[in-house]
């Protein structure tokens, strides 16, 4: 490894010093002059038709000063693809889940503005409501949509290689179903959005949000104003998990009671509507038909998958996609189908989650164990024969540059003395293994690159800018550090400017995986270029090849002089006396196939490179309550590089917690037709500091040879392969493999009855 | 979340207190920790255009052991509970339960006994936002005509009383003193609860719980407290159980068992108290005899009122109950030791 | 609706105010006092973020009204640190990667302090209890936990 100042050190992070001593602010803690209350109207049917809205009574409440409905707005839908336009911020003519969007409210206070809610009367026509995925693509089943027949709202055809063939080339093949309820993001932060308009028409707002120029491009649409005219702000940002990526209707209708008013608005989420009015997870029905050869090895792999995109497409081909993709690019097989569907039923709107098909990706690695155990291999060694490797393609077509699963699969097993327990441990007692694998991005066309700005000051100090948005994993650090290897100065010389929709270039955002590898990487290059602008005006005073110097402690010298060395800034005034401006800029585009369509063309490069780990759980199961004991999980994740080991560690845990102790213990939501019965966190059981159990994280490295510093995505696909290691850990724990996510008490409970009547041949099939 | 409007007295002595309750009646409630009440108020589940604090009534707050009787304080902080020793020594059944409520930053200052005890009935259909309730029509509880949580509906409330204390105190023979400004009176802790979802206190609207009294267990008499959750804190029980025994060393003479959070009130279950009398303390067999008692009692309450399925939670009390009375039962030698 | 005369001391600085019957401490903290660390994350007392300190006891501000805190000494998370000067917990917190998105952290930091100003050595055990009083979406708390330990004196062992 190149003897890097900060890459690949522990680095405490720049953000934490005013996250400590409260002076981070978050959009709920901004205070503008003259600012209103902002409340949101939602539809209490799942799905009606809107015949008349009167808020004369509201608008006579002193204090109240605007009402807005869609008939205050241009109709505009969002979506995120042209195909999936199907939203609108303030819905004209039905809502389609409970909470969507019919009035905004701006007033003086909170109460008031509470109090005009109640006051305005809404005149709905019910209509029948679907909530099942399954009832919902039947003939017959109520329409949420126009030209969305069946509610089918995607369908994405995979079709690579021959199966059919390959299953009447398998040793063995089998299908199961797969099934997982609706996750949920609860962010520590409950949403919200503040926003004022000058008299030049000119929006400045603030919100969570995974990309600010993923949220100015809608708002502009929405709004009818120039994209200039949109200034997201940068923000402390509560988290994100996937579920801030999109516009939200909450950012359009706070404008545009700003606009209307002429003053500050601020909408505060309740911990309710965040969960039932922004996104949340997809249920999914998984059935996966898979054909191996004798040793296991997959020849064919059959894929439909239901999934429950609820009343709106929102991210629709992406999510629809991303699970088969995780799981092909984990896998090798020679041959693959997939049928892909979403369908619209009358719940809120789903999206993409840290987490993302959770019964797809564990049924993947379940079905592997159920497969070993009938050919009597070990569940380690279905993963080393079929793991994905270097210089593999997928069958879809993606080079895959680096790979370390393997070495992945084997420190885990390692770590977790899987030799010693598999198959070893008492009753009730188990252990598990879960693979994945995530694309570090996806194509995004014109907003698929990032571009970073370097100016240097003539005291040594440098001022940043780039479009990366930090949703609190760590990006600002991650950007400062890269900038300051670069640059040879100090994290405390750099100021960041960052997530702003005006001042900043654009950038992806933050939900693609891909801040560090696209976002990070054009840091790099804008520094490289600064710096060798500097080494120009170095060269000179050195007397040396500027390919022999380096930058590092705020001096610039001859590869092994460093005592002989000059002080940057003292470079940095020569160049200027000069008279050459001692700035940069650089990009980075990741070298993805532009061909690539979600639906119309799903080949080609999907993305610059992929991530691949492994996770170990072991559990021990109370046979009387069917609670399960969390004992000991192992990560080993092949970062390609780890630019900051302590930031990757808390991602680790994180995933852990949030994929494996809350997503297959105890997260979903429940439902009374179209309502959530457990919305706030109260009732829907994240995990606590007192349930997690010992994590032992390796950090394994692939140095992806695109990637800054060889790094790639990192920590997100863990929530996967968590959730996988605890299903099987469990799974192996009761001796039956368990299908149906999350894996609640009462589920473990009947599992172990119907497995003690199979085997006292008690209520078995005659 | 935004509180309703409401005035705000701090009595500087019980019989002001007293005094305002009855003054106000049903349109004032007592605030002690507000950790049950205040929630409800913001989810409008509750309007009090009156709220009497006890911030200023420090003798509420008094636990003290004297002559073999435990008396604690209705506005006594769990907090303090959980540290009085002899409550860890000889109750500690008590000991455990309070020890389950919620979590320490609720516990230090916030949660009372009184509060505990006294927490009003929940269901995953009332305990809602008021934008949940107003999308359909009132329950029971709400003052309507339905019940969600039964299929098909019902004339009754099936909610459940949430109290973890209140289990215990009840297997243990605890006491309430409720007062008045009319005067005192003091009932068994079972009889505080109506069995009415709607209504799930027998207090009237100008009367307070002002203290619990139990007494010290006798040589040969164990306590516990068990309770399932999902989660190990900040979670109320699928189901819990609380115990007494008195045994002669060998044999149980006399056993408690009282069933939370399965019915609108905790349920004491006098068929699982008739089948482990005169039976060996060893006897596992009538742990599980004890235990089906328990599930068959409860049986019939359980209702669709959380998120956990009616047959899990069903089962789930036969285990509690065989689980805290075992618990209880190795205690019994710990309390001749005493 | 009348207002109440409330006195009370925020970290260090005496404070008097005329508030409602029905504002809560987190609301006068963050709309009138402009102490804007403690967070409302769920408001009916489950997150934990917008724990303060009341008299020296942790407590769920957005469950407590601001008149029940009359009298009392409140210490929120801008005033955990004196002077500029880091309190050990929070120089902890940044050291061990504690702090991701940090919504949540106020209200640990303060509990965390709580714990430790009633017992100087808490066991594990303690500590896990008290930070299960908070939500954490971000870090899985192991880095908290941490973060905490390596503030207290002495070894595991010892304690």
């Amino acid at each position: 490894m190149p003897d890097y100042a900060f890459i690949g050190k522990n680095m405490p992070r720049i953000d934490s010093r005013a996250k400590v001593t409260g002076e981070a602010k978050f959009t709920a803690d901004l205070k503008l002059p003259r600012m209103l209350v902002g409340k949101i109207l939602r539809s209490p049917h799942p799905h009606a038709r809107i015949l008349n809205i009167d808020a004369s009574e509201a608008l006579r409440i002193p204090g109240v000063k605007c009402v807005v409905t869609g008939k205050d707005t241009r109709g505009t839908k969002w979506g995120v693809f042209g195909y999936t336009q199907d939203q609108e911020f303030l819905t004209r003519d039905k809502v389609r889940y409970v909470g969507d969007e019919v009035a905004g409210v701006a007033a003086t206070t909170e109460d008031i503005a509470l109090e005009a809610l109640d006051r305005i009367r809404v005149e709905y026509e019910v209509l029948d409501a679907v909530f099942d995925p399954m009832e919902a693509i039947l003939p017959g089943a109520p329409q949420l949509h126009e030209g969305f027949e069946n509610n089918i709202n995607i369908h994405v055809p995979i079709n690579q290689g021959d199966v059919e063939k390959g299953f009447d080339e398998s040793y063995y093949v089998r299908e199961d179903t797969f099934t997982a309820a609706e996750d949920s993001y609860f962010q520590g932060e409950p949403y919200a959005v503040a926003a004022r308009f000058d008299l030049d028409d000119n929006l400045e707002i603030w919100m969570p949000n995974a990309g600010p120029h993923m949220k100015a491009k809608p708002l502009s649409n929405a709004l009818g104003i120039a994209l200039n005219k949109v200034r997201v702000r940068k923000i402390t940002i509560g988290g994100a998990f996937g579920g801030r990526s999109e516009i939200c209707p909450g950012d359009y209708i706070c404008a545009l009671l700003a606009r209307k008013t002429g003053r500050p608005v601020k909408i505060v989420y309740t911990r309710e509507e965040n969960s039932i009015a922004t996104r949340q997870g997809h249920a999914l029905i998984t059935t996966l038909k898979t054909g191996v050869d004798r040793d296991g090895r997959v020849i064919a792999r059959d894929v439909t998958c239901y999934m429950d995109g609820g009343g709106y497409s929102s991210t629709g081909p992406i999510a629809t996609t991303v699970p088969f993709l995780c799981m092909e690019q984990a896998y090798r097989m020679d041959h693959v189908r997939y049928n892909g569907y979403r369908i619209y039923t009358n719940k809120p709107p789903r999206g993409m989650i840290r987490i993302h098909g959770r019964a797809f990706a564990c049924g993947v690695d379940v079905q592997l164990d159920m497969i070993g155990e009938h050919l009597g291999i070990d569940p380690v060694d279905m993963r080393l024969r079929n793991a994905r490797q270097a210089g593999d393609y997928t069958n879809t077509g993606s080079h895959v540059a680096s790979c370390a699963m393997q070495e992945t699969i084997v420190k885990a097993a390692e770590k977790a003395g899987w030799k010693e327990k598999w198959g070893k441990l008492p009753p009730l007692h188990g252990i598990g293994i879960g693979c994945n694998s995530v694309q570090t991005g996806f194509p995004m066309g014109i907003r698929g690159g990032s571009q970073a700005i370097i100016k240097m000051n003539e005291d040594g100090g440098a001022t940043l800018i780039s479009g990366v948005v930090d949703n609190g994993q760590g990006n600002d650090n991650m950007l400062v550090q890269i900038a300051a290897e670069e640059l040879g100065i100090r994290p405390e010389d750099i100021q960041l400017i960052s997530a702003d929709s005006e001042v900043t270039p654009s950038d992806p955002g933050a939900y693609s995986q891909v801040s560090t590898f696209i976002g990070g990487h054009a840091v790099k290059n804008a520094a490289a270029n600064v710096r060798n602008l500097l080494f120009e005006t170095a060269s000179n005073m050195l007397e040396a090849d500027p390919s022999d110097l380096v930058a590092r402690d705020r001096m610039v010298y001859v590869s092994g002089s460093p005592a002989a060395g000059i002080p940057l800034k003292k470079v940095i005034r020569k160049t200027l006396a000069r008279g050459k401006a001692v700035s940069g800029e650089g990009d980075y585009w990741p070298k993805v196939d532009p061909k690539r369509e979600w639906i119309k063309n799903p080949y080609g490069q999907v993305c610059g490179a992929f991530s691949f780990g492994t996770t170990i759980a072991e559990v021990e199961v109370d046979p009387e309550t069917g609670q399960v004991r969390v004992l000991e999980v192992t990560v080993a994740q092949d970062v390609g590089f780890a630019l900051n080991p302590l930031v990757l560690e808390g991602q680790f845990q994180g995933s852990i917690a949030m994929g494996g102790q809350g997503g297959v213990l105890t997260e979903a939501h429940t439902w009374d037709g179209g309502f959530a019965l457990n919305p706030t966190q109260l009732e829907y059981k994240v995990p606590l500091a007192c349930d997690m159990p010992k994590i032992n994280t390796i950090i394994v490295e692939s140095n992806d040879p695109e990637g800054p510093y060889g790094a790639k995505e990192s920590g997100m696909s863990i929530a996967m392969s968590a959730a996988q290691a605890y299903a099987a850990a469990i799974s192996n724990a009761i001796g039956v493999h368990m299908t149906d996510l999350p894996i609640t008490p009462d589920k473990i409970l009947k599992a172990l009855e119907e497995k003690a009547e199979r085997e006292s041949g008690v209520g078995a099939p005659d | 979340m935004r509180l309703p409007v409401f005035a705000y007295e701090v009595p500087q002595n019980i019989d002001e207190a007293l005094s305002l309750l009855s003054r106000y009646g049903s349109d004032c409630r007592i605030l002690a920790g507000g950790t049950d009440l205040l929630v409800r108020m913001k989810q409008r589940l509750a309007a009090p255009t009156q709220l009497i604090s006890l911030k200023a009534l420090p003798e509420l707050t008094r636990i003290q052991e004297s002559e073999g009787v435990l008396h604690i304080g209705a506005a006594a902080r769990l907090s303090d509970i959980l540290e009085y020793k002899p409550i860890q020594e000889r109750w500690p059944g008590l000991f455990e339960a309070v020890k389950s409520v919620g979590a320490p930053s609720i516990q230090h200052f916030a949660g009372t006994i009184g509060g505990n005890l006294c927490q009003d009935n929940r269901c995953q259909f009332y305990n809602q936002s008021s934008s949940f309730r107003k999308a359909r029509q009132p329950c029971n509880k709400a003052g309507g005509k339905t019940c969600y949580a039964w299929e098909g509906g019902s004339d009754k409330c099936y909610s459940i009383c949430a109290s973890d204390a209140a289990p215990v105190l009840i297997a243990m023979g605890a006491e309430a003193v409720i007062r008045s400004a009319k005067g005192e009176r003091i009932i068994p802790l079972e009889e505080l609860y109506s069995s009415v979802g709607e209504r799930p206190l027998t207090l009237t609207d100008d009367e307070m719980l002002t203290e619990i009294r139990v007494a010290g267990p006798a040589p040969g008499a164990g306590n516990a407290f068990e309770k399932l959750a999902y989660r190990s804190a900040i979670d109320y029980a699928v189901v819990s159980a609380g115990v007494a025994v008195q045994t002669d060393g060998k044999q149980i003479l006399k056993a408690r068992l009282v069933i939370g959070a399965v019915a609108r009130a905790p349920l004491a279950i006098p068929a699982a108290e008739a089948i482990l009398k005169d039976r060996p303390a060893g006897d596992e067999e009538a742990l599980y005899e004890a235990g089906r008692a328990a599930m068959n009692t409860a049986q019939p309450f359980i209702a669709n009122n959380m998120s956990p399925p009616v047959d899990y939670r069903t089962r789930m009390v036969s285990v509690m109950a065989k689980r805290a009375i075992k618990k209880a039962l190795s205690r019994t030698g710990l309390m001749e030791a005493l | 609706m009348n207002r109440l005369p409330l006195e009370l001391t925020v970290n260090g600085e005496p404070i008097s105010l005329a508030v409602e019957p029905n504002r809560t401490l987190l609301e006068v903290l963050r709309d009138d006092l402009e102490l804007t660390g403690a967070k409302e994350g769920c408001g009916e007392g489950v997150c934990g973020s917008c724990t303060v300190l009341m008299d020296g006891k942790a407590v769920r501000s957005c469950l407590t009204l601001a008149l029940e805190a009359s009298g009392s000494e409140i210490i929120t998370v801008e005033g955990l640190s004196e002077g500029g000067a880091l309190d050990p917990l929070q120089e902890s917190f940044i050291e061990h990667g504690a702090v991701q998105c940090g919504f949540c952290t106020s209200g640990m930091l303060m509990s965390a302090k709580g714990l430790l100003l009633k017992d100087p050595h808490p066991t594990k055990d303690a500590i896990l209890r008290t930070l299960g009083g908070h939500v954490c979406r971000c870090t899985g708390y192991t880095k908290i936990i941490e973060a905490v330990e390596a503030t207290v004196d002495g070894s595991a062992e010892e304690r």
